[in-house]
């Protein structure tokens, strides 16, 4: 499980620590805040954990950012012509947390340094980011190993994911429920053909295509949990869910989202939406370990970050903000006349 | 003007009138005496409105439990605007029978929400009632003004509602 992360002059922050749940986490904060790149850098870092994988930290840290070259993602200050990133790990049982950290410059040298950081196992991390990419994934994969095609690798590995072979056999009790309750959320269970991903149901089979977006997100959540990619030890990063999600499927996805993390997976999610953290309040409750993370700028510009548990002391609350705003001048209006 | 209730206390400066107008108490020179009617908590009558006001914090749901019914939280909710609506319409009445509805009204509910089910709250509330005129062939005048009705929390109502007078919860 990701314990902390650690940033000096990277991307917007100056200086930060953030520590985690091992359970779920959610970021909050207005646009410009580093919600995404605390996922990413996080998600980079789980990417390289097995010893057989392809890349190193300061390339996956590339090909997930995506900026024109590394040292582009030194925090912008004077004075400042380095910066770094520092993640750390442990199972729960080890007296010391493995890390994995890089050190850029700003003339695009990396130079990274690993504390028992790898293991002979499978990628645990998985990101799901906004936009979806099952309708787009026939030969997608193709496109982008074989062509310089400008996009963040984690559109190209969330299809890499979706596409994980279902294992044999009967899927345990809990994955068969969860497999249930999307069933019935989007009336139907997906299946893959030659990369194409399809809704079948009584009615026949519909390409991801003609689905809703947001039963493409469903869709997305059913093939993870059926091709057992969010298993116990896996760590699920997902960058707003609500996007192109009808808010009464908020429900379903929040109960979704305990229930794997009572399996085991440690979950990141970056939202902006009032009625996904009003779920979480609702369904959170003494076996879900919850921590949220508000970040926010301070007097100064620099970006700061407050965790808590408890929902009613989340602040600033940029969520609550918008509404309160939607209140005040619903009832100043009122006496305009 | 101060008045308590409910663990909330009301400043009220430039009040005419302002009283606790669900008073029980039959030697209080405002005792309400219809017990039958519903009362909303306070009544404030300002130089041009009157402003009738209603406390109710989730703890009050439990007046719903007391009634043996099924709780869930879908008839919650019903409870919580049945009962809201129901005040209004009953010291609308009652302010009738006392002719003093002179003036125009306004309708506080005081609820212990955040800003967003505030207002969803205040929508289902206004349908409830119902504000504006709901036959608008045979209604010559409103229960409410669609613009008079307004759910807020103790920050909300200090954001906004100070140009009748203050709100502080007093604790338990």
């Amino acid at each position: 499980m990701i314990t902390k992360i650690k940033f000096e002059n990277f991307t917007a922050f100056d200086e930060l620590a953030v520590s985690f749940s091992p359970g779920i986490n959610i970021l909050l904060g207005e646009n410009g805040t580093g919600k995404t790149h605390v996922m990413k850098a996080l998600y980079a870092a789980c990417s390289v954990i097995d010893t057989q994988a392809s890349q190193t930290y300061d390339q996956k840290l590339r090909s997930v950012f995506l900026p024109n070259s590394i040292g582009r993602l030194v925090h912008r200050s004077q004075g400042r012509n380095s910066g770094s990133v520092k993640v750390y790990r442990n199972d729960g049982s080890e007296p010391t947390d493995r890390s994995i950290g890089c050190h850029i410059t700003t003339l695009n040298k990396a130079e990274v340094k690993v504390l028992r950081w790898n293991e002979d196992r499978r990628n645990p991390a998985t990101y799901i980011p906004v936009k979806d990419m099952l309708a787009n994934a026939p030969r997608f994969r193709a496109l982008y190993s074989e062509k310089h095609i400008h996009f963040e690798e984690v559109y190209s590995d969330i299809i890499d994911k979706a596409l994980q072979p279902i294992p044999k056999g009967k899927p345990s009790k809990e994955r068969a429920k969860l497999l249930e309750i999307l069933n019935k959320s989007i009336s139907g269970r997906v299946i893959e053909k030659n990369e194409t991903f399809y809704l079948r149901n009584r009615s026949g089979e519909l390409e991801f295509t003609l689905l809703a977006e947001g039963f493409r997100k469903l869709g997305l959540l059913y093939m993870l949990i059926q091709n057992e990619t969010l298993t116990k030890g896996s760590v699920l990063f997902w960058d707003e869910p609500e996007a192109n999600l009808n808010p009464v499927l908020s429900e379903t996805v929040v109960r979704i989202l305990l229930e794997l993390q009572k399996m085991g997976v440690q979950i990141f999610v970056a939202t902006h939406d009032y009625v996904l953290l009003k779920e979480f309040e609702l369904a959170a409750n003494g076996d879900s370990a919850v921590l949220i993370h508000t970040l926010f700028r301070n007097g100064d510009g620099n970006i700061r970050c407050v965790s808590t548990r408890d929902f009613e002391e989340v602040s600033p609350n940029a969520i609550d903000r918008a509404f309160q705003s939607l209140l005040d001048r619903e009832i100043n209006k009122a006496f305009e006349k | 003007m101060t008045v308590d209730v409910d663990n909330y206390r009301f400043d009220f400066p430039q009040a005419v009138d302002a009283y606790k107008f669900d008073e029980r108490d039959p030697l209080s020179p405002h005792y309400h005496g219809a017990t039958a009617l519903k009362a909303v908590d306070v009544m404030v009558e300002m130089p041009a409105e009157y402003v009738f006001i209603e406390i109710k914090t989730y703890d009050d749901l439990a007046d719903f439990k007391k009634e043996g019914k099924t709780y869930d939280d879908n008839e919650a909710r019903k409870y919580l605007i049945r009962t809201l609506s129901r005040k209004y319409r009953e010291t609308f009445l009652y302010r009738f029978c006392e002719g003093k509805i002179d003036k125009p009204v306004y309708y506080v509910c005081l609820l212990n929400l955040d800003a967003a089910l505030a207002g969803y709250c205040r929508k289902e509330l206004s349908r409830m009632i119902p504000t504006g005129k709901a036959n608008k062939r045979r209604w010559h005048k409103e229960l409410l003004a669609k613009t008079s009705l307004f759910v807020v929390d103790e920050a909300a109502w200090n954001r906004n509602l100070t140009r009748w007078g203050t709100c502080e919860y007093l604790g338990e």
